[in-house]
């Protein structure tokens, strides 16, 4: 294992996950100092009683809190004023978020105009801008997400924020908030935990407290993708799955955007797919293309993808291709399990094969690491028909 | 903004009744295992003259409270907290965490694992106040549960493990 | 990789690591909005040259408030007292602490004092005390080492009361840990062998114990890797940069790890020997670590076999069959002491009658043995042990441990 000569590495995430997680809330909560939260939820996307039950959790501890359970999907500057307008007036300290996707952007944002007492969050765009810690901020998943909420991202619009301090302080990861939920939003936080983490092990400056974080995230939906979107749907499986998606976003907070998440969160914009559901597309292909084309290793991989025993007992020279193979057969697995609602190709997803160009064109205008426009484009396309990266195409 | 309200959340009586029955039992067992079983009297002596523990449930309760008497036996100090020092208090953070103590789905070792307490206080008595819990959880439940709530279930004799049982909830029932 | 039933994680520090981190203090400092550090050390660290290091690398960056170099072995309350004075008279705004586990303990110790105005620390122990953000405090570990830089504990000790005042909370974090390969670049080979056995220490039983989970897991696995594959090399070639640099983030990751999933039996004897007889932390967890694997083998040895891999790799792992890998670990590890002993010219003791001091007198007499099994059961991390243990059951450990044999397990009483 490698050190490299010089990394760094921050998350100020605290992960309570299990039974009973929610009702530790108003002691964690307590210790952070916090008397009034106010609880963001959209009814509409959480399971009937999610809400109930995280009030619930607070009986006996003395709190009272706000709540507001109408926060809109798509959110701009003035419903975030609107937010802290209530924030401010009822005197609340804390902000405790249900649900993931846009929401969390909300109240990311949300966070920062009543810590920093500010309107206009065009300034912080910069990272570096925010210097001090933020009022407390608590994040309860459910299986519905796109593996970023615990990262250090906030989007508004057109507007992306970026600082270690707009993630939570506590992610609190309970059973009875992970059930229920559409299999393909589940599979969709399924895969963009393994993108992101995969996409953080394939950064070239090496990182290995974020490989920790990704390493353990891959091992959970390694283990647990086929328990939580099959028919048992079982609760310890969705939770593993919840647990990754969490460990991803803090992995990914430390390290340069790889190919995975480039990539995927393209492809995702464009034809309005889920971005998780993008990287676990490409993940396979992008990790065939870069080991073949240009020398990654990613032996290391299969360590977290098929466990011990078949790690030791796979040749060094083997492990990155068996690895490759492991995350094939998870996509597949994965379209059995929900009849075909996930793609495996960019073909099956329907991005038409002409747009691949209009993809290649933005990720390198965004940088994509190492590939210029007609590598993305050879990797696209083998990403749309499932063409295998031939071994005559490796380089000498 | 539409759809805001302030919630107060409410009570959990009929647990939190349950955990006070539960902690009012272990007290008066554990005075009672102090003049009966002599591993708990040794415990006993180990800790200072005077000294005072607790073991409740955050925020309010409810508590138990036993104190050392002068003679060096436990004493049954009632529920309330009151004004007395309490020199070392195990602290279960919710009464959620209370009832999977006291409902043995959680051993204290999986508890303190977990951590559902906190321990305020001089880590030697705290040492000794667990390994006396221990031994009264040992008195007062069946084989079954008591495996539960242990790490390991101790050797004893059927004299030591069922003369004990029946003289400790005697005495428990009987508050000397 | 199990789900736990219920877990909690956090390691809220900052970790900057490098050949070239110290000077990245500076920035560190400033984003923390402080300038003017009060750094605390002690003689040994000065002494090696290290903190002519430290202050060159802040140089012109930073006002050094002031420099204390005097902490003592054992932490203190009468010095922590006495730095909390200094940090005020000099208008300090941050402190950075350059040690071992003393420093760091002595240098929370002071922060606390200082951000929350006050003048007895009895007042915040215990846990729940601190709820408040201290000031800044960055942490530069000069052995690899205790994994104090990322530990939410502090323990001062008042030695007039004949006390120990334990801190727990997160807030005592500190803000930094900078992991640079000079730091330990001198460090003798005892030292070294005895701290990364410690750091190793840390990471076995975070892994193979009560309160495991998924980040300690992988923290742990990480962090055992790195000192496996790196110490023999280093206590070889004690100049070797980039194995020091993983030494010591092998150790921060065991830090990381045992943080957050506490320890066991091997820390229960550990402390207790430290107390009774002195005996330095890291060489007492070198030769009990064995030891507490045996112990606990029939409640975690599913876990202990796993350990096999990230100890003596991928070859080894494949090779050894499945209910053979605990023996394996354990064996691998008393194979590490004989190697340490041997490279250190015996400095490394391999089990507790081996253990001396500096002028050559045994620190563990055998009938010392009782006395280390009474203080062990004043020790609160056997609570996260698996099995439960007694003064027999340490006893029984101990008399082993001191004569170097193994454990005999037919002896164990199993929960």
């Amino acid at each position: 294992m490698h050190v490299p000569e010089s990394y760094q590495f921050f998350c100020p995430v605290k992960v309570n996950s299990g039974s009973k997680a929610l009702e530790q809330l108003p002691s964690e909560l307590g210790a952070l100092g916090v008397e009034r939260p106010l609880i963001l939820g959209r009814r509409d996307a959480l399971r009937r009683g999610a809400l109930g039950t995280i009030i619930t959790a607070f009986k006996e501890s003395g709190m009272a809190v706000g709540l507001l359970d109408a926060v809109p999907a798509d959110f701009d500057v003035t419903v975030v004023r609107q937010l802290a307008n209530v924030y401010r007036s009822k005197r609340h300290d804390a902000v405790i978020t249900v649900g993931g996707g846009s929401i969390i952007d909300a109240a990311k944002v949300l966070n920062l105009c009543v810590s920093e007492d500010v309107e206009d969050v065009m300034p912080y765009t910069r990272e570096g801008v925010l210097k001090t810690r933020l009022k407390p901020f608590v994040f309860v998943p459910t299986m519905t997400g796109t593996g970023y909420e615990t990262s250090k991202y906030a989007w508004m619009k057109n507007l992306t924020l970026s600082s270690h301090f707009l993630m939570p302080d506590l992610v609190v990861i309970d059973p009875r908030m992970v059930r229920g939920g559409a299999t393909v939003e589940g599979a969709a936080l399924a895969m963009a935990a393994l993108g992101g983490a995969a996409d953080v092990c394939m950064c070239r400056v090496k990182n290995p407290l974020a490989d920790t974080y990704a390493y353990a995230a891959i091992q959970y939906v390694s283990e647990n993708m086929a328990g939580a979107m099959g028919r048992a749907r079982d609760t310890m499986s969705r939770m593993a799955i919840v647990n990754a998606a969490v460990m991803a976003g803090c992995a990914l907070s430390n390290v340069p955007p790889g190919p995975v998440r480039r990539l995927g969160t393209i492809a995702g914009d464009m034809f309005r797919i889920p971005d998780g559901i993008c990287m676990g597309l490409l993940l396979p292909y992008i990790l065939d293309y870069y080991t073949v084309h240009h020398g990654y290793f990613m032996a290391d991989l299969l360590l977290p993808l098929a466990g011990f025993e078949e790690y030791a007992c796979t040749a060094h020279g083997l492990r990155a291709q068996r690895a490759i193979n492991r995350v094939y057969r998870i996509q597949h697995e994965l379209f059995h399990i929900t009849g075909g609602a996930i793609p495996r190709t960019l073909k099956e997803a329907q991005v038409p094969r002409y747009m691949l160009q209009d993809i290649a064109e933005r990720a390198v205008m965004q940088g994509v690491p190492d590939i210029g426009y007609d590598e993305c484009l050879t990797l696209l396309t083998h990403a749309w028909d499932s063409s295998p990266v031939a071994f005559d195409e490796k380089r000498g | 903004m539409k759809g805001y309200r302030e919630i107060t959340a409410g009570r959990k009586p009929f647990k939190k009744a349950y955990v006070a029955v539960m902690l009012w039992v272990v007290g008066r067992a554990i005075q009672a295992a102090g003049r009966v079983d002599k591993s708990v009297k040794a415990e006993f002596d180990t800790l200072p003259d005077g000294f005072s523990f607790s073991l409740g449930v955050e925020p309010a309760g409810p508590y138990m409270i036993v104190g050392k008497n002068a003679k060096g036996y436990p004493k049954y100090g009632g529920w309330k907290p009151g004004g007395t020092r309490i020199d070392l208090k195990i602290r279960i953070k919710n009464i959620e965490a209370a009832m999977l103590l006291f409902s043995f789905r959680e051993s204290t070792a999986v508890a303190t694992a977990r951590n559902r307490l906190i321990v305020d206080g001089d880590v030697p008595s705290a040492c000794a106040v667990i390994r006396m819990l221990d031994i009264v959880e040992v008195y007062l439940l069946p084989r079954m549960i008591a495996k539960l709530a242990v790490k390991r279930y101790p050797d004893w004799t059927p004299w030591r493990k069922y003369m004990g049982r029946v003289r400790i909830y005697f005495r428990a029932l009987l508050g000397y | 990789m199990d789900m736990p039933g219920y877990y909690e994680f956090c390691s809220r520090v900052r970790i900057i690591s490098g050949h070239s981190a110290l000077e990245r203090i500076p920035a560190t400092l400033a984003d923390l909005g402080a300038g003017t550090p009060l750094i605390i050390t002690d003689r040994g660290v000065s002494e090696a040259g290290l903190l002519r290091i430290v202050t060159n690398a802040l140089m012109g960056h930073v006002t050094i408030g002031e420099v204390a170099d005097d902490v003592p072995q054992d932490s203190d309350v009468r010095i922590v007292n006495r730095l909390a004075d200094i940090y005020r008279q000099k208008n300090c705004d941050a402190i950075i602490a350059i040690g071992g586990g003393s420093v760091m303990d002595t240098a929370k110790g002071v922060n606390i004092l200082v951000s929350e105005d006050a003048g007895d620390l009895m007042q915040f122990s215990g846990a729940g005390a601190l709820t408040k953000p201290l000031n800044p405090l960055v942490v530069v570990p000069t052995t690899a080492g205790t994994g104090s830089e990322v530990t939410l504990v502090a323990v001062i000790k008042n030695h007039e009361k004949h006390l120990k005042m334990t801190f727990v909370s997160y807030v005592l974090l500190p803000d930094a840990a900078i992991l640079d390969s000079r730091m330990t670049l001198t460090l003798p080979p005892v030292m070294t062998a005895a701290t990364a056995m410690d750091a190793l220490a840390h990471a076995v039983e975070a892994y193979t114990g009560l309160a495991k989970n998924p980040l300690s897991d992988s923290c742990a696995l990480a962090a055992i890797r790195l000192i496996s594959h790196h110490l023999s090399q280093v206590m070889k070639n004690p100049g070797d940069k980039d194995g020091r640099l993983a030494l010591a983030n092998g150790a921060t990751m065991a830090g990381m790890a045992f943080s957050n999933s506490m320890v066991g039996i091997v820390h229960t004897l550990g402390h207790a020997a430290g107390s009774a007889c002195g005996v330095p932390h890291g060489t007492a967890m070198a030769i009990l670590m064995p030891y507490g694997l045996e112990y606990n083998m029939h409640k975690n040895g599913h876990h202990t076999a796993e350990l096999l891999l990230p100890l003596a790799g991928d070859d080894v792992y494949a090779r050894t069959p499945v209910h053979l890998r605990p023996e394996r670990v354990i064996a691998y590890i008393r194979g590490m002491n004989r190697e340490l002993h041997e490279l250190s010219g015996g400095g490394h003791a391999r089990c507790f009658k081996e253990v001396v001091s500096r002028d050559g007198k045994s620190l563990v007499p055998h009938d010392m043995l009782a006395d280390i099994a009474a203080a062990a059961l004043q020790d609160g991390a056997i609570f996260w042990n698996p099995e439960e243990a007694d003064y027999d059951d340490f006893m029984m450990i101990l008399e082993a441990a001191w004569e170097g044999i193994p454990l005999d397990r037919t002896r164990i009483r199993k929960g």
